[in-house]
């Protein structure tokens, strides 16, 4: 096999996968690209068993063959080469020959066969969304996944597909975050799949603000994002997320009106001077005002006072203000919308015209 | 190696029909002497799971066919769905943080689909942390994974690790067995196949490791050296430093496995010098010599001192120190005409 590439476009595609190459591997295959030259087609692949990234490029000169170079050599090499340099790869054997100018490097190569590479992918579901709005999706809830929790099922993020919603959430057992977006995916059947944490960081990262379309593919096991450039593939969380309509809320009669960043900057304020660990901070309702109280260890206090649209009967509730700060910042537009019921119950927040964006927190009690 | 063990007919039988009948079990506890090729059985078990080809006709059961892809990864040590635990470099246990990276592995899809397969080799190295935070994923794995400890001391697990596992017992290999395999492998013929065999108690790979490393050698410098001390000659302290310095890699255990064994066939010889069914054969006559001269009582001590001197070596005492115990106990052993010393 030997390709002749310029050195800008083999370098592109190299770097957006480069990332997935982890640098202490446990096996030496991980430590490799696997690169795959069918006709005027290049694919170039890197895994690390949990996610893996193909990118693809056009060769002017049709090749065919495979082979697995080390990846971080060669993209090194690569970068070290001045711009707009020609390269030649030719792969002899168990060797790889990077030409360029009067430059020469050899690489040792590992056989394409030992890559474990996916090669088959078998959709149950497939649709185009605009890549903004998966982002919206990710980025909107991805902050409420566990870490590390022993409930394995938490430590990612539960996509929810049915008719034309998707719908993702994320929860740590303390809060929990809903996000709703239409989507012309013509699902038969409602699918929940449960993307792991690492996945949904490097998607969020991957993914921009474009409207873009990227193709979502559904596997019984994988989930596959292709884009005309590259495709992003990664295992599932083999797991059964818990009931989450159990948890959202229904018809909390006490409903707060509140300015957004008037309140979030209170709150702000306030958990300054609150219990480090627990970062318990107390709502105290009345009539058009919300009191906002902390106090810490040191018997050190802060007092707030927002008003707010409230008619309802006084109430004294207590919340992590780091997760009511957490939906505060996610949340969009001026407004913002409390729901309780009790001191006992789950508080829902969203904004006001719009129920696409639902969070639910916790009460602590004080 | 490819092909199933002779000897492990029993163990396949079990294991074939469980898959067959789609109740295999979710954790399996290979339990046998050392060298009696659990992991190669292991290994095999592990390809045969995760063969596509295998997988499609598994009514009628059959080995792994080592040419799919999946089985060409595996062969390759880079199947994705393939995990192997067992001690670190430079460790002496499973650490915890290991199981815990394995628990999280195993929560993830399989690539292949066709579910995962663990070994955890040798399972009683895995402390007690590791062990406890084994047992949730143990018992209720995610569907489709398959674990498989291997020990050769099965007793030293925690009963709350065997009681989850469905337990296959390696029992010694017969010569009958073994003895085609041994001569497959380079033994010259069936007589050193015999020897070999009943060298490593019927464990046939220890039988070839006897034969290939210099095992042997060891096991007669160290008779040698116990001929010497039970004849009232030499120094047991200067003994001690010689052998101890014979075997730079494997440290003392080995000699401390041929003393007992030796031990046991003296023992063996006294108590039926008509039947020598004994493990050290080509020793015989010398060995028949030296149980003329110790007294049972004193053999049953000096195994308990040989057994207690290898359980010193895994608490890193000085291997110099061990040998020089058992030695002097043995020279002490032993009733040897002394010139009287007046008083």
């Amino acid at each position: 096999m030997e390709l002749k590439i310029d050195r800008e476009s083999l370098l592109k595609p190299l770097q957006l996968i480069i990332g997935v190459v982890e640098r202490r591997q446990t096996l030496p295959i991980l430590g490799n690209v696997l690169i795959k030259a069918e006709g005027n087609q290049l694919s170039m692949t890197a895994t690390d068993l949990e996610i893996e990234m193909v990118s693809h490029m056009d060769l002017e000169q049709p090749a065919n063959g495979e082979t697995t170079l080390p990846a971080r050599k060669f993209i090194d090499i690569c970068k070290a080469l001045p711009d707009g340099a020609n390269v030649t790869l030719k792969i002899d054997g168990e060797k790889g020959t990077i030409r360029s100018g009067k430059s020469r490097f050899t690489l040792s190569t590992l056989p394409a066969s030992e890559f474990p590479n996916l090669d088959s992918f078998r959709s149950n579901l497939e649709f185009k969304i605009p890549q903004n709005q998966l982002k919206f999706l990710i980025d909107q809830t991805s902050f409420a996944m566990a870490q590390q929790d022993v409930r394995y099922y938490l430590n990612g993020l539960l996509f929810e597909f049915s008719g034309n919603l998707i719908r993702a959430v994320a929860t740590d057992g303390h809060r929990l975050a809903l996000c709703d977006v239409e989507a012309e995916i013509n699902a038969p059947e409602t699918m929940q799949i449960i993307v792991p944490r690492k996945a949904v960081t490097e998607l969020s990262r991957l993914l921009d603000n474009s409207d873009e379309p990227v193709t979502v593919q559904l596997g019984t096991n994988h989930i596959r994002l292709a884009t005309s450039k590259m495709s992003f593939i990664s295992k599932l969380i083999d797991g059964r997320f818990p009931d989450y309509q159990r948890v959202v809320p229904q018809g909390g009669d006490k409903i707060v009106l509140a300015n957004r960043s008037e309140l979030r900057q209170a709150l702000n304020r306030a958990s300054i001077l609150s219990n480090e660990k627990y970062r318990s901070v107390r709502f105290m309702l009345a009539p058009g005002l919300v009191r906002v109280l902390a106090h810490n260890p040191e018997q050190e206090e802060a007092e707030e006072e927002i008003e707010v649209d409230y008619s309802g009967t006084n109430l004294e509730i207590g919340f992590n203000a780091s997760y009511v700060l957490d939906a505060l910042g996610s949340l969009t537009g001026d407004q913002v919308q409390l729901e309780l019921t009790d001191q006992n119950s789950c508080c829902l927040i969203r904004a006001p015209e719009s129920e696409a964006c639902r969070y639910v927190v916790m009460p602590m009690r004080l | 190696m490819s092909g199933r063990l002779p000897w492990h007919q029993a163990q396949w039988r079990i294991v074939d029909d469980a898959l067959r009948q789609g109740r295999a079990a979710h954790a399996l506890l290979l339990a046998g002497p050392v060298g009696i090729g659990k992991q190669v059985f292991a290994q095999q078990l592990a390809q045969r799971l995760l063969c596509q080809q295998a997988a499609a006709d598994v009514a009628t059961g059959g080995e792994a066919c080592g040419q799919c892809r999946t089985c060409l990864l595996f062969q390759a040590g880079a199947h994705p769905d393939y995990r192997f635990v067992g001690i670190a470099e430079d460790k002496k246990s499973i650490a915890v943080d290991q199981v815990r990276e394995l628990g999280r592995y195993l929560t993830l899809t399989p690539q292949y689909g066709l579910g995962k397969v663990v070994i955890i080799d040798p399972a009683d190295a895995m402390n007690v942390n590791a062990a406890n935070s084994l047992l949730k994923t143990l018992e209720e794995p995610v569907a489709g994974v398959t674990i498989v400890l291997l020990s050769h001391r099965p007793a030293q697990l925690p009963a709350t690790i065997r009681s989850r596992c469905q337990l296959i017992r390696f029992n010694a290999a017969t010569a009958e067995q073994a003895g085609p395999w041994l001569l497959a492998e380079g033994v010259k013929d069936a007589a050193e196949a015999a020897l070999l065999m009943s060298l490593s108690a019927g464990a046939p790979l220890k039988a070839l490791a006897i034969k290939s490393d210099n095992s042997l050698q060891l096991r007669d410098t160290l008779w040698q050296t116990l001929e010497t001390l039970a004849e009232g000659r030499g120094d047991a302290v200067a003994a001690a430093h010689q052998l101890a310095g014979l075997d730079k890699t494997g440290g003392i255990l080995p000699l401390l496995d041929w003393f007992s064994s030796g031990l046991l066939d003296i023992l063996k010889l006294k108590a039926a010098p008509q039947m020598p069914f004994i493990a050290n054969e080509d020793l015989l006559e010398r060995l028949h010599k030296l149980a003329l001269g110790i007294p049972v009582q004193r053999l049953l001590s000096l195994q308990d001192a040989v057994r207690k001197a290898a359980g010193s070596v895994e608490r890193n005492l000085n291997p110099q120190l061990i040998l020089e115990d058992v030695l002097i106990q043995w020279q002490n052993s032993f009733v040897v005409p002394r010139p009287r010393q007046s008083a």
